[in-house]
């Protein structure tokens, strides 16, 4: 049953790039790649993917861009939002448990890899790449709570890490074909980036994405994905690198809260 | 999809390859959304209730399960008719399923020009969404409340439409049955019920909320089926056009059911949520099951029942 939960916030983190981090009673079944609809019954619903998992705490971590992440902001330990969730598909954590995994993050999409990184048992193989525009943006930057085979940062303007995106980290010195699998979460742009240079490789890959999303529960059909119609919410938000293949959409563009298409820059409208 | 011809008819001149009808507002806002269902077995679509102007809808949360049933007050967001009939347009690059393009308006005159635009579209009917209970806070009583406005509508849309007019009327007033008498008497080429009963409230008791951030939400889903079971079975007594059923279908059963109130086809939006987007598909192996338990050559041959 779809209930809402009232959840207190337990503590709130400043993290790199204006982002924040809630910590929240974990009393549900959740895995990473999952996430939750998140209301203060003021300023609308949103979606937000579990960035850390344990037994009894979720935590989010949350860039702030608009009237709901600007409330959240303002809001400390002791507070309380009302949780409903959770939602998607989430990783395929069985597949991936002991294979020798490629991550590739940026911005909050870094948050449900690391999730995953820490779920995952320790004699999985992790390459963790993470990207953001400089060192002030870096997430996670001190790496994460579990030792991961490499972790690097990236960093456009190479004030942390390597110079450029994950896309050139990956070209100068990462050997695709020595992952089982590629992992990657982060901005649209970033994540075509990703599938563009990786299609001349064979190493299937994973994408966590995002669209405007209403109901969550797969009726709605807001958050359906052209020009297949696969949804964020249900069959998402992670999907296999043919599925995203066959979404013409992707990359493109994407639909408001009317179900008006909005264009990527650089993407045309036909 | 395969499916056997025990399952098609042919609805006012269209082939169908079975009753089953994705409603106005559940997995319709894009064309991808509506090929998804088609995908999974859909007999025939509509496109989301679309308005002259787009409409971001209300804030979340805008849907809430409760026991047996739904309760969502969208607020209407569509593209606008311009964007929404395009959708229908790339649709139809990749299905020749017949789409139904519903409307919203609140005065005759938006009401013909959001005609004048369908008329130009790739849509195959036009349905008079008459009864939307979700905005009523912004344009007041639902016009199916009134047989006078349900009649003047249909009449002006009917004279203006090349394609054949459908009204949705709402479960929501004291006579349903005389309104489906006046949209009749007034063209409509067939009639849709129901829509979203009550609406109702839920209060979060936690946060001494409204659930939904419109307050109030129409309920559909299994709940409301006894009230479209009951009020198809009394319009399609007083009215001879063809009834298109929904409310609450959940299963191949619940579909024979609606056939046996009277209604011609079945619409299956809620049903979504319980059983997945394969409903379509899952529901027409049921029909399929009952009609070869019970030696039925064609499900049109399922009439309603005397009684
Ligand atoms: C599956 C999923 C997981 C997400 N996980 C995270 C996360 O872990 N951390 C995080 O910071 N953000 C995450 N987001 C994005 C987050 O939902 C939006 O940032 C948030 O909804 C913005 O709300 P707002 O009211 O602050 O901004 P608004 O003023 O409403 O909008 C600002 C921007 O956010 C986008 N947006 C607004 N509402 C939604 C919505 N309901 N669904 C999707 N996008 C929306 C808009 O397109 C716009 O670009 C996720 C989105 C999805 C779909
Ligand atoms: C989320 C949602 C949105 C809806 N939007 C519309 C709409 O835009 N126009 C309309 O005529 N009916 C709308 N309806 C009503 C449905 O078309 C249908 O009449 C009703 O839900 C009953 O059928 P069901 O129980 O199978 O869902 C909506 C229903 C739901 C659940």
């Amino acid at each position: 049953m779809d209930r809402r939960f009232k959840l207190e916030i337990l503590s709130v983190t400043s993290e790199n790039g204006g982002h924040k981090t809630f910590e929240m009673k974990n009393v549900f079944d959740v895995s990473p790649g999952q996430f939750f609809m998140i209301t203060d019954y003021e300023n609308g619903e949103k979606p937000f993917s579990v960035s850390r998992i344990t037994p009894d705490r979720i935590f989010f971590t949350v860039k702030e861009v608009g009237s709901f992440t600007t409330k959240l902001f303002e809001m400390s330990a002791g507070d309380s939002v009302y949780v409903r969730g959770p939602y998607g598909n989430g990783f395929n954590c069985e597949l991936l448990a002991g294979k020798r995994l490629l991550f590739l993050g940026g911005g909050c999409g870094t948050g449900p890899l690391r999730s995953l990184a820490e779920f995952l048992p320790a004699e999985t193989e992790i390459t963790f790449i993470n990207g953001a525009r400089s060192k002030d943006d870096l997430l996670f930057k001190d790496g994460l709570a579990v030792p991961l085979s490499d972790f690097c940062c990236a960093t456009d303007d190479g004030s942390a890490g390597t110079v450029g995106n994950v896309v050139d980290v990956c070209k100068n010195s990462v050997d695709l074909n020595s992952y089982d699998y590629i992992v990657t979460s982060g901005p649209e742009p970033m994540l075509c980036a990703v599938r563009d240079y990786i299609s001349s490789f064979s190493v299937p890959a994973f994408y966590l994405i995002e669209r405007y999303m209403k109901c969550a529960v797969g009726i709605c059909g807001q958050c359906s994905v052209d020009p297949v119609g696969v949804r964020v919410c249900v069959e998402g938000p992670v999907f296999t690198g043919e599925m995203l293949n066959r979404l013409s959409e992707f990359g493109v563009y994407k639909r408001d809260a009317s179900g008006t298409k909005h264009y990527f820059k650089g993407a045309s409208g036909t | 999809m395969e499916q056997s011809k025990k399952l098609s008819s042919v609805f006012m001149n269209h082939a169908l390859a079975n009753p089953l009808v994705l409603p106005a507002g559940v997995m319709d806002v894009s064309h991808g959304s509506m090929l998804f269902a088609v995908e999974n077995g859909a007999g025939m679509v509509t496109m989301k209730s679309c308005t002259l102007e787009p409409r971001s809808g209300h804030p979340g949360p805008v849907v809430c399960e409760i026991e047996g049933a739904m309760i969502n007050a969208m607020g209407l967001c569509n593209p606008g008719i311009d964007r929404g009939l395009e959708e229908i347009a790339t649709f139809k690059k990749f299905s020749d399923v017949p789409v139904i393009a519903s409307v919203f308006a609140t005065n005759v005159s938006d009401f013909l020009k959001l005609t004048q635009s369908v008329n130009d579209s790739s849509a195959d009917f036009i349905e008079l969404n008459l009864s939307c209970p979700n905005v009523s806070s912004e344009f007041g009583t639902p016009l199916s409340a009134s047989s006078e406005m349900v009649a003047e509508i249909v009449r002006a849309v009917k004279s203006e439409s090349k394609l054949p007019v459908f009204a949705k009327l709402s479960p929501n007033t004291h006579d349903v049955i005389g309104i489906a008498r006046e949209a009749e008497a007034a063209g409509a080429d067939a009639l849709v019920l129901i829509n979203t009963v009550g609406p109702g409230m839920v209060i979060d008791i936690d946060a001494r909320r409204p659930v939904i951030s419109a307050k109030f939400g129409g309920i559909s889903g299994p709940a409301v089926k006894p009230i479209a079971v009951k009020l198809v079975y009394q319009v399609s007594g007083a009215v001879q056009v063809p009834v298109i059923g929904m409310g609450g279908i959940t299963s191949g059963r619940d579909v024979i059911e609606m056939l046996m109130a009277g209604a011609s086809l079945a619409g299956v939006g809620t049903a979504i949520y319980y059983r997945g987007i394969d409903v379509f598909a899952k529901i027409n192996a049921e029909i399929e099951e009952f009609l070869e338990m019970n030696g039925i050559e064609s499900v049109t041959d399922i009439k309603r029942i005397e009684c």
